[in-house]
């Protein structure tokens, strides 16, 4: 067997369900792999190393008299450092938030904890989940960015230092560090996941989601945290399917009939700055998909879909002033600079601007819900190249704005690797609360291809 | 420190922030006056409602009335 930190969280899970792994083994084995390779990737806010051990020892306990909480037993799982955490620091990387302890857990957090996994500790997120940047690094080149906002999540899983961990996206922030640090993330449909206890960038725009190493990973993830939550009035009210990784584990590779799903592929924008070598691995990408039996054909993106962008941002800025006009009266000098830029601009949006780009937003929601009556699946690139070097920027998440713009359900499942050895990702989207649709998509992908095998050369 | 337009003056009067908190930003502000001028330019009918209008529905699931 491989070393317990570096198997997938599904082996691992599989692996303790069956008696042949116990949640100490597993946490010891990763708190190694912390100790070795963490002081290069810095991708930890705090690592609950007493509190993860007594948590490990108890369900070893339960484990061994013969009863397993949950699909997620034992299972170490990164937390960014926007979601609560009850009796643990909850900082948002900001001074304005340092030594805030909350009482009680996130909704996504309590839902990992009932299915067993333990908190290793909060990962490190940009500014209140912004764009000014975290100490972490991209364990693929050290020094190049591993995205952000969830740049702590997406580094942690490269650098087995952890199974799972959540993220979340406003823009980009699950998708692009996820592309650039080689692993899977999910942004689920808005009400998908609840947002209560997470940190608010821009209230209708935020969606927490799960990150990990493989497709089936983050199903199994999805299925711990998912469904309605009456502390989000945004979640969605029906339950949500149960078993996205049971519908994945039914559909072997070997097993799946080419599939008919048809795949898009826009006509504009998400080639806009794409640098060479990561479009021509989104093209060999798109072939694979073509190769596993799926329709793949040019889709137009609506007219409405610049102006839509344009309408994200100043919902973003105006939504992000108004989170945080409170504590700017008195504090400004205590905020980055990238927030502080987003803050004085949204201050100064017009409220009927504001109204506009609502409305915007609805139209453009509209006609993406036509163009997916047409195609099951949208296939762009993740991000516009590989993580760029340095480490002042996140890198850009105009690729991942449309679909955190319009609430539908993307991922990112990495595609390739360029010649300097940086993972790059495909981004599929899909209808909204179809996740499943689109984890099928990449799970077949993934099996098709196993880019996601690969490890960082730490 | 930069003048403020008046409105803009007027603005942080009203939300209590200092005349003089820091930069302006007047690069970033050049690209959110570009935005602003794009999704204006764009006809919206009245029927089209505003994304994030009020969500009752759990509401109505927590706190039924007897009939």
């Amino acid at each position: 067997m491989s070393d317990p930190w570096d198997l997938s969280l599904s082996a691992a899970a599989a692996a303790i369900a069956a008696g042949r792994l116990t949640p100490v083994e597993l946490l010891e084995s990763t708190l190694d792999r912390i100790e070795r390779v963490e002081p290069r990737v810095q991708a930890w806010a705090r690592i609950q190393t007493d509190d993860a051990r007594r948590e490990a020892d108890r369900l070893t306990r339960l484990q061994r008299s013969g009863r397993i909480l949950g699909p997620l037993h034992g299972i170490p799982v990164g937390i960014k450092d926007i979601f609560n955490t009850a009796g643990v620091e909850t900082a948002c990387g900001s001074r304005i938030m340092a030594g805030f302890v909350p009482a009680t857990d996130a909704t996504a957090v309590a839902r990992l904890r009932a299915a067993g996994a333990i908190i290793l500790g909060k990962t490190h997120t940009t500014e209140f989940a912004s764009f000014d940047p975290s100490p972490a690094r991209n364990p693929w080149a050290l020094t190049h960015t591993p995205g952000g906002s969830s740049s702590g999540s997406g580094a942690a899983l490269a650098a087995g230092m952890c199974q799972g961990a959540l993220g979340s996206q406003t823009s980009g922030s699950i998708i692009r560090p996820a592309a650039f640090c080689g692993v899977v993330g999910l942004k689920p449909t808005f009400g998908r996941v609840s947002r209560h206890g997470v940190h608010p960038l821009a209230w209708t725009l935020d969606h927490p989601g799960p990150m990990a190493r493989t497709v089936r990973d983050v199903a199994l993830l999805l299925d711990a945290i998912a469904g309605p939550d009456p502390q989000d009035a945004a979640t969605f009210s029906a339950p949500a399917p149960l078993g996205y990784a049971a519908v994945l584990a039914a559909t072997g590779t070997s097993d799946r009939p080419a599939a008919a799903l048809r795949v898009g592929v826009p006509d504009r924008y998400f080639t806009d700055g794409l640098d060479d070598e990561a479009e021509e691995l989104y093209r060999a990408a798109v072939r694979v998909l073509e190769t596993l039996g799926y329709g793949v054909r040019e889709i137009r993106l609506p007219d409405e879909f610049e102006a839509g962008m344009d309408a994200h941002e100043l919902i973003h800025n105006a939504e992000a002033a108004a989170v945080h006009v409170d504590t700017y009266r008195t504090r400004a000098d205590d905020y980055g600079s990238k927030l502080r830029a987003i803050i004085e601009t949204g201050l100064q949006i017009p409220a009927p601007t504001y109204v506009r780009a609502q409305q915007v937003r609805t139209m453009v929601i509209r006609r993406l819900a036509d163009l997916l009556e047409t195609v099951d699946v949208i296939a762009t690139p993740a991000a516009p190249g590989p993580a760029p070097e340095g480490l002042a920027s996140t890198g850009s998440p105009v690729f991942n704005r449309p679909f955190s713009f319009t609430g539908f359900p993307s991922l990112t499942v990495p595609c390739g690797v360029t010649g300097a050895g940086l993972p790059v990702g495909l981004q599929l989207a899909g209808r909204p609360f179809d996740e499943g649709t689109i984890l099928r998509a990449a799970a077949a992908y993934e099996d098709a291809t196993g880019w996601g095998q690969r490890r960082p050369p730490l | 420190m930069e003048s403020d337009r008046p409105i803009t003056a007027g603005t942080r009067a009203l939300l209590r922030l200092p005349a003089t908190s820091g930069e302006r930003f007047p690069e970033e502000w050049k690209i959110v006056a570009r935005r602003i001028e794009a999704v204006h330019t764009h006809s919206v009918s009245h029927d089209t409602e505003p994304a994030g209008a009020p969500r009752l529905q759990h509401l109505l699931a927590v706190r039924l009335n007897p009939t």
